[in-house]
């Protein structure tokens, strides 16, 4: 999926192409649900915020602008929907009325990794990141993930790209005390370097 | 991206870095070979660079969730949506006009009361800048509008609780309007803050943007908040437009003739800070910004050379170091007289 690419089909979209709209669907349906996912793990909820973001496009096609990145408008659109259904969800319980109602987590697959000091790292970046409050868990992911520059980020969670800038440090700033180099990989590195 | 760069990098540092992160994320020849340079050169932070690589690709080891299952029965369910909502607007056409009419005719006798009062009350303030010059006029609910040269604004001078706030611009104006509407539910009249333009009204209620109402073109840039565009004369169409941040829209006369996102929204408010700024300008726009804003008067040999277009942008702190630009990338001849007059030649 490149970016020319998604525009152009946007562009047809707009002129109330429906083939165009029907391959938009088809090739971001897996992408924001899994993204969804990771807000909620109740599979009802994200098909209705993604069944609620294709309708409003196209009953609103015609108002629509070009955005820079139509990955980036989907993923912000839906993750607008995604959480005021939380919150509604949550309306008789949440009294202190918290900005950021919902979780966040992602699943990690250690099953496929073969070295043991690989699922060991693995299981300290997890106990290290689920400390973390929702939002940097967000940020991460968005990050480290999905591959998005700072403004994209910015433009997805709706803050400045200054807080998007302070919001990843904080996220990371524990980071060197729970890890540094361990001995191990100092000496498998230096076998590397020797191999170059 | 110089090697040493990196010479003090930390673990967070190097996650934080977005060259680094692409380079694990999508690696390729270059920035293989950028590390691995980097790694020899300075052994001691090899181990950090590659905990740092470890980390992103560990946590990118993840679970998926596409949904695949699903993936046909939601696509039904937003195509009998879709179908449904379609129906309704039909549906809806025959009642519009009655309802429009009504609210045309509203509108129209507001509109013609308003300007009738401010005719005949007399307590409007006007506000007239020269060419060249710029004012900033503080408004009774100090919302802030720093005025171009060559413009107008005019309001009446005490604004009621119970009425909108309005203003009236002729010219270019950047608007910083003061919200006061605390509950987005319910909307009194004082919250709602009206521009008046020759062809459209613009309405706020808080935001930032900047306005420019000259030539027969009215042009509105937003840079915060949100405003809707009437067009008077086509209002009876119900067509307004709504602007979201970075949105720029250009009337000729009463005709929308383009909306469009602008990559530096900032730019079109250079002129309230003392930088002259532009991005593919043509020769045109920048002889009308000399005359809008420094009172120039600008001549032309060949009127085809006010189509040459300067690629890319230009920032630059005064009026000499743009023509200097100006002359060198165009390949033109700028003679500048001592009573503010500029010809341009080949």
């Amino acid at each position: 999926m490149t970016n020319a690419g998604d525009l152009l089909l946007w562009g047809s979209f707009k002129k109330g192409d429906w083939e165009a709209y029907s391959r938009l669907y088809d090739s971001y349906f897996g992408v924001l649900n899994n993204y969804g996912y990771k807000f909620t793990r109740e599979k009802k909820l994200i098909e209705d915020a993604v069944h609620d973001l294709f309708v409003r496009l196209w009953t609103t096609r015609e108002r629509l602008s070009n955005p820079a990145s139509v990955r980036n408008y989907l993923f912000k659109s839906l993750r607008h929907i995604l959480i005021r259904k939380l919150k509604n969800e949550e309306k008789f319980t949440d009294i202190d009325g918290q900005e950021y109602p919902h979780s966040f987590s992602v699943n990690y697959a250690s099953e496929t990794l073969k070295r043991i000091e690989d699922r060991e790292l693995q299981a300290r970046i997890k106990s290290y990141i689920e400390t973390l409050p929702p939002r940097q868990q967000e940020i991460i992911y968005l990050r480290f993930y999905e591959g998005l520059s700072y403004e994209e980020i910015a433009d997805i969670m709706s803050i400045h790209v200054n807080s998007a800038y302070k919001l990843l440090y904080k996220a990371l700033d524990n980071l060197q005390n729970t890890f540094g180099p361990s001995p191990s990989l100092c000496i498998l590195l230096s076998l590397k370097l020797f191999l170059h | 991206m110089n090697i040493s760069d990196y010479a003090q990098f930390r673990l967070q540092d190097f996650l934080e870095d977005d060259f680094f992160v692409q380079s694990v994320i999508n690696p390729d020849e270059n920035n293989r070979s950028f590390w691995q340079s980097f790694a020899s050169t300075y052994p001691e932070k090899a181990p950090t660079v590659e905990e740092a690589v470890q980390i992103i690709k560990l946590y990118r080891t993840q679970e998926n969730f596409e949904n695949e299952e699903s993936k046909k029965m939601v696509w039904q369910r937003i195509t009998d949506s879709v179908k449904q909502s379609e129906a309704v607007k039909k549906k809806r056409v025959f009642r519009i006009p009655v309802f429009l009419r009504v609210a045309a005719a509203i509108v129209i006798i507001a509109g013609a009361a308003t300007w009738i009062y401010s005719l005949y009350s007399g307590n409007t303030t006007t506000i007239c800048t020269k060419a060249g010059e710029i004012k900033t006029v503080m408004l009774p609910d100090h919302s802030k509008v720093i005025l171009n040269g060559n413009s107008t604004l005019s309001y009446h001078r005490g604004w009621e609780a119970d009425q909108p706030r309005e203003v009236w611009i002729k010219g270019e104006g950047y608007f910083s309007v003061q919200h006061l509407n605390k509950d987005s539910l319910n909307i009194r009249p004082s919250d709602r803050f009206i521009v008046h333009c020759s062809e459209v009204n613009i309405e706020v209620l808080g935001t930032t943007f900047n306005v420019k109402d000259r030539d027969g073109k009215i042009n509105v840039a937003l840079l915060t908040g949100k405003i809707r565009i009437d067009n008077l004369d086509k209002i009876t169409a119900g067509k307004a437009l709504i602007m979201a941040p970075g949105d720029y829209a250009e009337y000729a006369g009463k005709n929308l003739l383009t909306s469009k996102k602008l990559v530096k929204p900032a730019q079109i408010v250079s002129w309230a800070s003392d930088e002259l700024s532009f991005t593919d300008a043509t020769v045109k726009e920048i002889t009308e910004t000399l005359r809008d804003r420094y009172g120039y008067t600008v001549t032309t040999g060949d009127t085809t050379l006010l189509n040459l277009k300067i690629e890319g942008d230009i920032t630059v702190s005064n009026v000499a170091d743009l023509l200097d630009v100006v002359a060198t990338t165009l390949d033109l001849k700028i003679e500048q007289s001592a009573n503010k007059h500029i010809t341009i030649s080949k």
